[in-house]
């Protein structure tokens, strides 16, 4: 029994080992679509969405290692916790990953337009935030460190700033005549790429805290409903909250 | 490095011998013969093959004997500056020295490589050889060469190794290399052209005001050429060293003199140059007019790459036995990739905009190499569309200076 234990926690390595190369292919994903778009490459743009393929087989390996652990061993506790953060984090970094992809499209669409220096200096910022959060979401994974999983919503504020000038920017380049509203509109959407992966490292941070915790981001919420649905309730509350707890065997929450 | 390579294919050999193949362990004497680098003809190998084929032919012919264990060959491994990973035929990681020891387990980019070692070592088992060249953004941006190879004795596959080589500092030796021949090409073509050109214009042409406008256009690209062999001649003696004309000289007065040799030029284009120095004069040891000319430099460049009406900063801060000098301006930026790159002899951000800026590609290559003759060290940091900061680092003069000398100095601004 001790042996399959032991087998099965090399397991929860190897499978943590994998989502932590998932999320090193999307951190380097990110800065080469970066380059495609700043120096319309559309060779490399085509070399980043066909990398995606790669990061597909890795998510669906992932998935299936996580099932087979969960069906195998039925585990329990922070065991149960740490295959099911795995999953959900695969689903974000694959998310990310397509991110980078869509990138990449944006540029097909806007071929050939010649950024100027502002908006370069701001595409290159974004990116580097973006891979910046990326890079330590997996930090806050890989060391089960919940004070920088929870510290990621701050970090992830410089990255929508960032967007924020963005936008201003090419709405002001728009007005000047600079940007057509298609190139503006792509523009837009490509800013909102770059935002949405920061958003997915700080969703990773939360699952990293309910690894590590046992508390969901949900949790407050959960609790808040709970109480509702208590008040609103006049009988036989005790039962409907016992299969409400069942968090996989938490120690908290 | 092939000769690394070499001893660490044969040192892998025996650790798979060592560790698992008992009955091979007398095959640990000819791998030793590899250790003397040399084939027949005496000569170390030339390439990953033939080191290979080498080692092969060892094996199959021992000659040396020898005991050293595993254990020792295991430290000298972890010498190597190449990493290696060896693998038992049934693919269970056997050695990994010392450089490819953070691969394993590891985050970011280490996994990625860490990732390819699996993949040529999973090739290398199915009896190919492979390799492929691992490009990572970072931080820090690699580059990585890594080579899978079976590892056979007497026709039996026995195991596979990885090796590892980081070609970053190659890869840009090379780059740099590669764009000085055709950085020069188009510094030296693009006035020369232009000069054929307008002289084969003017040849049949009678109105004078066409012409008058084409001598003046000759005039400019004959001063652009003097001023690229100015350049060049200032770059020759300033890679002399500092010679003889060391002497103590108050920093102050040296930004005094270049903000004032650009401020006419900063009148014209609206920008305000601010300047902002420590009140106690600071001094260092070096050449007054290699110091004048490589701040001039970083205020000519700030004027020329901001908008008019932009601003323009030369800010003086000492720290302990340094003292930073920055130049700061608001101007268009440097893009990430070309920071490193910036200090190149005749290298452009962007080499369209070489006509119009008026420079000659060699102003940093002078910073640099005026500080470096210093002592000192020149960094920049820049975004576009933000601006860029030049800090020119030089280590303070020790001595303690008379008053004369500050008093000759120019007046702070």
């Amino acid at each position: 029994m001790t042996e399959l234990r032991h087998s099965f926690h090399d397991e929860l390595d190897q499978i943590r080992d994998t989502v932590v190369t998932l999320a090193a292919h999307v951190t380097e994903a990110i800065p080469r679509a970066t380059e495609a778009l700043i120096e319309n490459n559309l060779e490399l743009a085509q070399e980043v969405i066909r990398g995606d393929d790669a990061l597909d087989l890795l998510s669906l390996e992932i998935e299936e290692r996580c099932y087979a652990a969960i069906a195998l061993q039925q585990p329990m506790a922070v065991d149960m916790r740490t295959i099911v953060t795995a999953m959900k984090l695969n689903g974000e970094y694959e998310r990310s990953g397509d991110l980078a992809v869509n990138i990449c499209k944006g540029l097909r669409r806007v071929y050939g337009l010649s950024l100027t220096p502002t908006l370069r200096g701001l595409i290159t910022s974004m990116s580097e935030e973006a891979v910046r959060l990326t890079r330590l979401s997996v930090d806050a994974y890989a060391e089960r460190h919940a004070g920088l999983a929870a510290a990621l919503p701050d970090i992830d504020d410089r990255l929508d700033d960032l967007q924020v000038q963005f936008i201003e920017s090419i709405f002001e380049a728009h007005n000047d005549g600079q940007l057509s509203l298609q190139e503006t509109v792509q523009l837009a959407l490509i800013a909102r790429y770059y935002e949405r992966i920061g958003d997915h490292a700080v969703n990773i941070g939360e699952r990293v805290m309910y690894m590590v915790t046992g508390e969901s981001p949900e949790s407050v919420g959960a609790t808040r409903a709970r109480k509702a649905a208590a008040a609103a309730s006049d009988d036989d509350t005790s039962t409907e909250g016992d299969v409400i707890d069942g968090d996989f065997g938490a120690e908290t929450g | 490095m092939l000769l690394f390579t070499t001893v660490i294919l044969a040192l892998a050999l025996v650790a798979v011998t060592a560790v698992g193949l008992r009955k091979r362990a007398e095959h640990l004497e000819r791998v030793i013969q590899l250790l003397r680098f040399s084939g027949d003809d005496g000569l170390a190998p030339s390439s990953v093959e033939q080191g290979l084929d080498r080692l092969q032919s060892r094996v199959m012919h021992p000659s040396v004997p020898s005991d050293v264990s595993f254990d020792q060959l295991a430290a000298a491994m972890d010498e190597m500056p190449t990493g290696a990973v060896v693998a038992d035929a049934g693919g269970q990681i056997v050695l990994r020295n010392r450089v490819a020891g953070p691969f394993a387990g590891g985050r970011h980019g280490d996994a990625l490589v860490e990732a390819a070692i699996q993949a040529r070592l999973k090739d290398a088992l199915n009896g190919e050889t492979t390799d492929e060249e691992l490009r990572l953004h970072g931080p820090p941006e690699r580059i990585l060469f890594i080579v899978g190879s079976p590892l056979i004795i007497e026709g039996e596959l026995i195991g596979a190794i990885a090796l590892v080589d980081d070609v970053t500092e190659q890869h840009r030796i090379d780059s740099v290399r590669r764009d000085f021949v055709a950085n020069v090409s188009h510094e030296l073509r693009t006035p020369v052209g232009a000069l054929s050109l307008l002289a084969e214009t003017l040849e049949g042409e009678d109105d004078p005001e066409i012409i008058q406008r084409f001598l003046g256009r000759i005039q400019d690209e004959t001063a652009r050429l003097a001023r690229l062999i100015d350049d060049l001649l200032d770059l020759s003696r300033i890679e002399g060293g500092v010679g003889d004309r060391v002497e103590p000289i108050e920093l102050g007065g040296i930004i005094g003199e270049s903000v004032a040799a650009v401020r006419e030029a900063a009148k014209h284009k609206n920008i305000s140059v601010a300047v902002d120095i420590d009140a106690a004069p600071i001094h260092v040891r070096g050449d007054h007019g290699q110091l004048v000319s490589a701040l001039t430099n970083l205020l000519e460049n700030a004027v020329k790459y901001t908008d008019e009406g932009g601003d323009v900063a030369c800010r003086m801060v000492s720290h302990g036995a340094e003292v930073a000098v920055a130049v700061v301006d608001s101007g268009v930026g440097i893009p990430q990739k070309d920071h490193h790159r910036v200090f190149e002899r005749f290298y452009r951000v962007d080499r369209g905009r070489s006509s119009t800026s008026g420079g000659t590609g060699l102003g940093l290559a002078i910073v640099r190499h005026v500080t470096v003759n210093h002592g000192g060290r020149v960094e920049v940091i820049s975004q576009e569309g933000v601006g860029s900061t030049f800090t020119v680092i030089l280590p303070r003069d020790t001595i303690e200076q008379g008053s004369e000398l500050t008093e000759g100095g120019v007046a702070h601004e």
